[in-house]
């Protein structure tokens, strides 16, 4: 039969295959090719535009190519504003912390694995702010710190304090941001580490037990080294979000956190969803920005799967 | 009689699973228990103090004080205040509470199918008509799932602006009309792995080639299709940040309780009120879950297992 037949090109097909074929995939092709690859070639040209109003009643504005001048005015910032130099150091930090997130989930997946006790229990728990929108988990934690915990404290006759999301040290808040980062990203992979993990073999773990290899063991020498391609698609997935991660500052905060708190991810959604709303001046930098974020990302990124990779292969 | 030794029974195994299973408790796992135990609880008390607070009265809770016990007083004034008075005023335009439901509704239902359907369908044409144009696709999504270029989206509203559609709903679809990311490769791999044989005889019987993929090939990955449909529906019914960024004058019910929460508007600033339209923002989405509670906590996995 055709179908399975491999390495054709289209020219070898019947004439109503291809239709068929080029009738489904031109228009997702179409789409690709704007969104996608119109969307990055723009976004690299924009980098190197300048835009300026010509005419206020009617907003036509009009560009110059002006080489690395938006580059230069990235670099600039970074040199001269503490707070980016800040958010660089705090998106690390909030990468770092979600690894206790990540090795959390993959312990708890391995307890819910083993049918202990109240795994299906635990497990409906913490995938509950998977459904849930992040909004409402945010915006329940947070007037539970704001009002609860302190009424509580004072209740059971403890010194009054005054919350910990809007405290006026900014370094509490950084903390409780830190803190729901962890708390939440127990239960962020979960259902994927769940869904591999049961695919490890009965007969596998049958044959460990026998030869009297305790949980602790089973689960550091033969559920990890099985599942590792699961582990290095989400630990890349998780490098490669390093600055788009914003610390869940937009959901405390909206628009308005303290500068300190910023992340690199938080920084350029709030400037994008500004900049969309006012006018084309903007758009130029925050193209550089990015650009500039990437070409740090993208190798960082690569490398660590490559690194990865290496380290799997002593799995074989 | 036989009802009666038929539930002993059925105690007495229940009891012997629950032994057994206490039996294969050890230092590490009770560790982990403890562990995962107050983490849960940690979460039923957010929960369920939440709920709670929703059915406290205004004066109950800002006045009298009553933060931490249970209401006093069970009320559903919150609930009735928030279908009444719930709107989000954005560029002069009040939107209520019904707008911004239907706002969802059309974003979450519409994306949802969308990405899905067009994911599957690239997916079957690169699974099954294999020449080089379909290896191209699958290498595409690979490669842009590897490679994380950030910032693009400024450049992605300037295009929707140069052609008409941004902030419009329309335009929203036409961005979801892609087939990259991982679900791509969840239904290539299905795919991949269905015989050829039913299509085969389909074909030698003179179906046509949308014949075999209507009849034939979406019966038998509905029930993939419908549980990738359900979490893309849970992920965009949340989603609050990209509907911000491309139809800003749209506000989803996610947008509305994000500007809730961090508005200064006086009749909303009450707690009681906030938290009880995020109560109301999650009801759809839990009945959805509860439904499908099966489907959708046990058919996820990626990247395989080794041998």
């Amino acid at each position: 039969m055709e179908i399975i037949k491999k390495g054709k090109s289209l020219a070898t097909f019947n004439r109503k295959r291809k239709i068929f074929y080029i009738a489904l995939i031109a228009l997702p092709v179409l789409q690709f090719c704007i969104f996608y690859l119109g969307v990055h070639i723009n976004s690299i040209l924009l980098a190197f535009k300048s835009y300026t109003l010509t005419d206020g009643q009617s907003g036509l504005y009009s560009y110059v190519f002006t080489g690395f001048e938006n580059f230069g005015q990235v670099f600039h910032n970074f040199a001269t504003e503490n707070y980016l130099v800040n958010a660089i150091w705090n998106s690390v930090l909030a990468f770092l912390v979600g690894w206790i997130g990540f090795f959390g989930s993959l312990l708890f997946s391995y307890y819910i694995m083993k049918k202990w006790r109240f795994g299906k229990l635990f497990q409906l728990f913490l995938f509950l702010p998977s459904i849930i929108s992040e909004i409402v988990v945010v915006s329940l934690f947070k007037y539970f710190t704001e009002n609860n915990i302190p009424a509580f404290i004072e209740m059971i006759g403890g010194e009054a304090v005054s919350g910990f999301v809007y405290s006026s040290d900014l370094n509490v808040r950084l903390i409780s941001l830190l803190v729901y980062s962890v708390w939440i990203g127990f239960g962020a992979n979960i259902l994927i580490f769940n869904g591999t993990m049961s695919g490890v073999s009965e007969s596998v773990l049958e044959a460990a037990k026998l030869d009297g290899v305790r949980p602790l063991r089973e689960f550091f020498s033969i559920v990890l080294p099985m599942m590792y391609p699961t582990i290095v698609t989400l630990a890349v997935v998780n490098v490669a979000n390093i600055f788009t991660n914003q610390m869940y500052l937009f959901s405390f905060y909206g628009a308005s956190a303290e500068r300190k708190l910023y992340t690199i991810g938080y920084y350029l959604y709030l400037n994008t969803q500004e900049a969309g709303n006012s006018g084309l001046s903007e758009y130029p930098y925050l193209a550089a920005f990015g650009l500039v974020v990437s070409a740090v990302t993208i190798p960082l990124t690569i490398g660590f799967r490559k690194v990865m990779n290496k380290i799997g292969e002593r799995f074989e | 009689m036989n009802n009666i030794f038929a539930k002993e029974s059925k105690l007495r195994s229940w009891l012997r699973r629950k032994i057994k299973a206490a039996e294969k408790m050890n230092v590490f796992s009770w560790i982990v228990f403890a562990f995962l135990a107050l983490l849960t609880l940690s979460f039923i008390i957010v929960y369920l103090w939440g709920f709670m607070t929703s059915f406290k009265s205004i004066l109950e809770f800002d006045t009298i004080g009553n933060i931490v016990g249970l209401p006093e007083q069970w009320t559903f004034e919150n609930f009735i205040f928030v279908f009444e008075n719930f709107r989000v005023k954005l560029n002069g335009t009040t939107f209520y509470l019904e707008d911004m439901i239907l706002n969802s509704l059309l974003y979450a239902v519409g994306c949802a199918f969308i990405q899905t359907a067009v994911q599957c369908i690239v997916a079957y044409l690169a699974a099954k008509f294999r020449f080089k144009f379909s290896s191209v696709i699958y290498w595409v999504v690979i490669i842009t799932m590897t490679i994380p270029v950030v910032g693009t989206d400024i450049s992605t509203i300037q295009m929707l602006q140069n052609i008409g559609l941004y902030d419009s709903m329309i335009g929203m679809f036409v961005l979801k009309f892609n087939f990259l990311g991982a679900y791509f490769l969840v239904f290539y791999a299905t795919f991949r792995s269905l015989p050829d044989d039913y299509a085969g005889a389909a074909y030698v019987d003179g179906a046509g080639e949308f014949g075999i993929l209507i009849h034939i090939i979406l019966p038998m990955v509905a029930n993939m299709f419908f549980t990738i449909f359900l979490l893309n529906l849970i992920m965009y019914w949340n989603d609050y940040r990209t509907p911000l960024l491309y139809i800003p004058n749209h506000p989803t019910l996610s947008n509305g309780i994000q500007w809730l929460s961090t508005s200064p508007t006086q009749e909303f600033s009450h707690t009681t009120v906030r938290i009880t339209s995020c109560i109301i923002m999650v009801i759809p989405i839990l009945i959805v879950f509860i439904i499908f509670k099966g489907r959708i906590m046990n058919k996820v996995s990626l990247g395989g297992i080794k041998e």
